[in-house]
């Protein structure tokens, strides 16, 4: 019996799209096909199980379908309405069977009668048959899978174990080669298992063209679903989790975003809106977009509310940007819409969307062009499992930080500032002021004087800066839920077992926003006006004069240095300037050629994760300043015109110039390759290849296979087991010069050593 | 009356009680321990057993009472409660028995820490023992609270 609801249940799920379809275009024979052998299914399945109620239902339709197969009966609207209506209490019946619950009868037979009503005209349909063959797959209960999984990950763990002991009992090349295999066989089922958590997205998109069509009758909207994608697969349970969201989502469109017929018509749009549910994968994400070609979001109107509903100060809210006033819909107890509806209320819940999507480390953005249409993006995680996840160390205890929430890291005092207020703190991150958290009184622990690293935590739409003692590695890891106890205090969001074997927590950021007294809109990603007054808020920022000699600015939190430079440290490649900075091979950008000189001034310039330095003539000064009076149109080099003392300056685009820089990076991919000698000795190991790698090549040491000549190659002393075919630069332990030999230089003379890389390297991109 | 059946023994703040086998998944050895900062003071911390993570329990504090003081006992026992798992850290395991007589409600009052945890008595050799439940335990006594009204006392109410 519960084979049986279990099986109807699915064919409900699968035959929803093919329904709508179906009603589409009621020639199409394979759907009908496909929904006469449903009703033909269930009904015979009743006769078996005794279900009088279900086999009526289903004779019925099945009578009614088998005379629109036959051409005896054209499939009018209201024979579609009436198999549909069919189709629905079929679904409801089964519901009410599986929780044990009882559904009136009376309008059972209303059904059936609205299907013999109506004029049957004969109708040729042509004749074609589509037969699906046997499924290749089986049904297995959960709990099944999910003791594989469990057990599979005892196996990981042992393994781990394993390697740790023989590492330490020595080596055997017999031992080591059959535990090798057994590693890998370990990894493929781990990786196997883990897959069959998987299901493609069509679970969920299956459901939709209904939901759709039903919500676009009972408003009188015309709707054009399209969905993409619906071949990417997602965890079991992420799919369940974005359900609720994007049901929400869809009624929204339907609801607020598209408009009335008459009215698209008047607006020049075609009559029916378009919805657009699209899937992809992205690296370890899930990116869904739902987009429409609606009314759109007023974002003035969306502030307004926001003032009027006191969840921002009025004076706040003109500074924000557009979008920065779009992501207010995501505040609790926000309406923009006029008029409540029965679909989607009050037009509340897209904080509960968010809430929704973060508790499974999911994110939601929102972008919007009034009169043109809304879309919406979310990025969820592959699994709710596998995280990937920053450790790090707060009062010596170790926790892990879902990287999905992390902006960035700084330390304080270099890139990161504390401010003390009114006896409040806050940090300042690249002239962003944000809400201060200690983690470690967090916690409990007191405060910890060494707690200078600062990771930038997104929560809701705001930021906050969390204080640890150490930030160490990136890692996957494998999340399971805390007990409810643990989960009580708020601050976190699982527990997971790294491979040290020993238990470790995960911290939820929200939940630490929340206990540490941090609010959203206190905590927006935007500079923020002082408590008192209006004055605007005032940024350290530099003035320099330009190489073409325009007065220009750039914000100090981003400027690392100001370095003075060889004119030869710079080496252009490919049409890209390079410039060595302090053992690094930095992008460099200018806004006019480099003069001939010997000596250059550069800014370097940091995002706190990449570098480019910018030459200039000369520095000018540093003095606060304000946003910039008029912003640039165009997206360039150039943000927008601050006014000092009455003169008009330039301020560097900070966004473009990083994006410039990186797509040296990209073309960095296939940076010259390096040969060094012996792995296994430390001082190659350790110290040379850190140097060349920072140099901007890659790395290959003596014994790796290599399938292309390297640029250069290193060699030590007398070494002469280096293959032919490089250059190769020798170096030497001694500072002193071997009278005979080949030419080579001290192993610490870094200069010397980088500059013969160079030399090296300019030579190889001639070529 | 229906036998009470298959009970583990163990010695808790320096009581004999009995816990329901039903309630047991078996008796481990807790190593280390990982703090769980901002929780009740009863949890003590987590523990791995293979590759589950166990939420490790100080009988003791869960009681009321102080904490040992000493280093966590090497013994404990895993109890699943809704779904998580737990380790009740004791002073002793002492043996595994079969019940002859039933569970009987609390006649008399016992010492008050002990009344929000106590799910019944048994009789073993003329000796009674009270029968601890998991559920409060695990919530501590922030959970019910000192006042809250114990299901097995409504007999004597």
């Amino acid at each position: 019996m519960s084979e049986f609801l279990a099986e109807t249940r699915e064919m409900l799920d699968a035959i929803a799209g093919e329904i709508v379809a179906w009603e589409a275009d009621p020639k199409d024979r394979a759907r009908l096909d496909a929904i006469f052998r449903f009703v033909h299914t269930v009904k015979g399945s009743c006769g078996f199980l005794d279900l009088p109620r279900l086999a009526r239902l289903s004779h019925a339709a099945e009578d009614v379908l088998a005379e629109v197969r036959a051409g005896r009966r054209m499939p009018d609207p209201q024979l579609v309405s009436g198999v549909l209506a069919v189709v629905d209490r079929i679904g409801e019946i089964v519901s009410a069977i599986g929780s044990g619950e009882s559904l009136d009868d009376k309008e059972d037979h209303k059904l059936v009668a609205a299907l013999e009503r109506g004029a049957a005209e004969p109708l040729p349909i042509p004749v074609a048959s589509g037969r699906r063959g046997p499924a290749r797959s089986i049904r297995l209960p959960i709990e099944l899978l999910d003791r594989l999984m469990s057990g599979v990950s005892d196996m990981v763990l042992a393994r781990n174990e394993l390697a740790r002991e023989l590492r330490e009992a020595g080596r055997h090349a017999a031992v080591d080669a059959a535990f090798e295999r057994l590693s890998v066989t370990v990894g493929d089922l781990r990786d196997a298992i883990s897959r069959t958590r998987m299901q493609r997205l069509d679970q969920l998109f299956a459901a939709l063209p209904r939901m759709v069509r039903d919500l676009a009758s009972e408003l009188g909207r015309d709707v054009v679903l399209e969905l993409e994608g619906g071949d990417v697969e997602l965890d079991r349970e992420m799919i369940e989790a974005i359900r609720d969201p994007i049901t929400h989502i869809i009624r929204n469109a339907v609801d607020h975003g598209i408009e009335p017929p008459a009215r698209r018509r008047a607006r020049g749009k075609p009559v029916a809106g378009t919805l657009r549910i699209g899937a992809r994968q992205s690296g370890n994400q899930i990116v869904i977009d739902a987009s429409d070609d609606g009314a759109g979001i007023d974002a003035d109107r969306v502030a307004a509310r926001a003032v009027e509903c006191g969840l921002i100060p009025a004076a706040q809210a003109t500074m924000l940007s557009a979008d920065r006033k779009l992501d207010l819909i995501f505040q609790p107890g926000l309406s923009t819409a006029r008029a409540v509806t029965e679909v989607s209320g009050r037009g509340v819940g897209m904080d509960v969307v968010r809430a929704n999507l973060e508790r499974i480390g999911g994110v939601v953005e929102v972008h919007s062009t009034l009169g043109a249409g809304t879309r919406l993006t979310l990025r969820v995680p592959l699994t709710l499992t596998i995280m990937p996840a920053l450790t790090v160390t707060i009062a010596g205890q170790r926790f892990a930080i879902p990287r999905i929430a992390i902006e960035e890291i700084v330390r304080i005092g270099g890139r990161g500032q504390i401010e003390t207020i009114a006896g409040g703190t806050a940090a300042i991150v690249r002239g962003r002021r944000m809400p201060f958290v200690d983690g470690a009184s967090l916690l409990g622990a007191g405060t910890d004087e060494a707690a200078d690293i600062l990771v930038v935590l997104r929560f809701g739409s705001g930021v906050f800066a969390l204080a640890v003692t150490a930030a160490h590695d990136h890692e996957e890891l494998v999340v399971k839920a805390a007990a409810p106890v643990v989960m009580a205090t708020g601050l976190y969001a699982g527990t997971t077992l790294p491979d040290s074997g020993r238990p470790m927590l995960l911290l939820d950021p929200a939940g630490i926003a929340a206990a540490a007294g941090v609010s959203t809109v206190a905590a927006a990603d935007e500079p923020v006006p002082e408590e008192l007054g209006a004055s605007v808020p005032l940024v350290p920022t530099l003035l320099f004069r330009d190489l073409d000699g325009a007065e220009r600015a750039v914000r100090v939190s981003i400027v690392e240095r100001i370095d003075d430079v060889a004119a030869d440290a710079v080496c252009a490649a490919a049409g890209q300037s390079r410039i060595e900075l302090g053992g690094r091979l930095l992008p460099l950008l200018s806004a006019a050629p480099l003069p001939e000189r010997k000596r250059l001034r550069m800014l370097r310039l940091g995002d706190g994760v990449a570098s480019l330095a910018y030459a200039i003539d000369h520095v000018v000064d540093i003095m606060p300043l304000g946003p910039p009076a008029g912003t640039a149109g165009e997206p360039g080099p150039i943000a927008g015109v601050l006014l000092v003392d009455g003169r008009q300056v330039e301020l560097l685009d900070a966004h473009w110039h990083f994006a410039e820089a990186a797509r040296f990076a990209t073309a960095d991919a296939r940076a010259p390759l390096c040969l060094l000698g012996d792995p296994h000795d430390r001082w190659t190991r350790d110290i040379l290849a850190p140097l060349v790698e920072a140099a901007g090549y890659r790395i290959a040491f003596a014994g790796d296979p290599i399938d292309e000549v390297p640029a250069v190659q290193i060699a030590q002393g007398v070494e002469t087991t280096m293959p032919a075919g490089a250059p190769v630069v020798r170096l030497r332990v001694d500072p002193v010069a071997y009278t005979d030999g080949e030419a080579s230089i001290y192993r610490y003379d870094r200069h010397a050593i980088l500059a013969a890389l160079r030399t090296h390297r300019a030579a190889a991109e001639a070529a | 009356m229906k036998p009470a059946g298959l009970h583990l023994i163990v010695r808790l703040a320096g009581e004999r009680v009995a816990l329901a086998a039903a309630d047991v998944d078996s008796v481990i050895e807790i190593d280390a321990l990982t703090p769980v900062p901002g929780t009740p003071d009863h949890v003590a911390g987590l523990a791995a057993l293979r590759s589950r993570v166990l939420t490790v329990i100080d009988g003791r504090v869960a009681l009321g009472l102080p904490p040992t003081g000493v280093a966590p006992a090497p013994e404990a026992v895993l109890l699943s409660h809704e779904g998580h798992c737990y380790a009740l850290l004791v002073d002793a395991v002492e043996d595994a028995i079969e019940i002859e007589g039933p569970l009987e409600p609390l006649r008399a009052q016992p010492a008050s820490a002990w009344v929000r945890v106590a799910r019944g008595i048994v009789a073993h050799n003329r000796t009674a023992m009270l029968v601890i439940a998991p559920g409060p335990l695990v919530a501590g006594t922030d959970g019910q609270g000192q006042d809250g009204v114990n299901p097995a006392l409504t007999p004597l109410l």
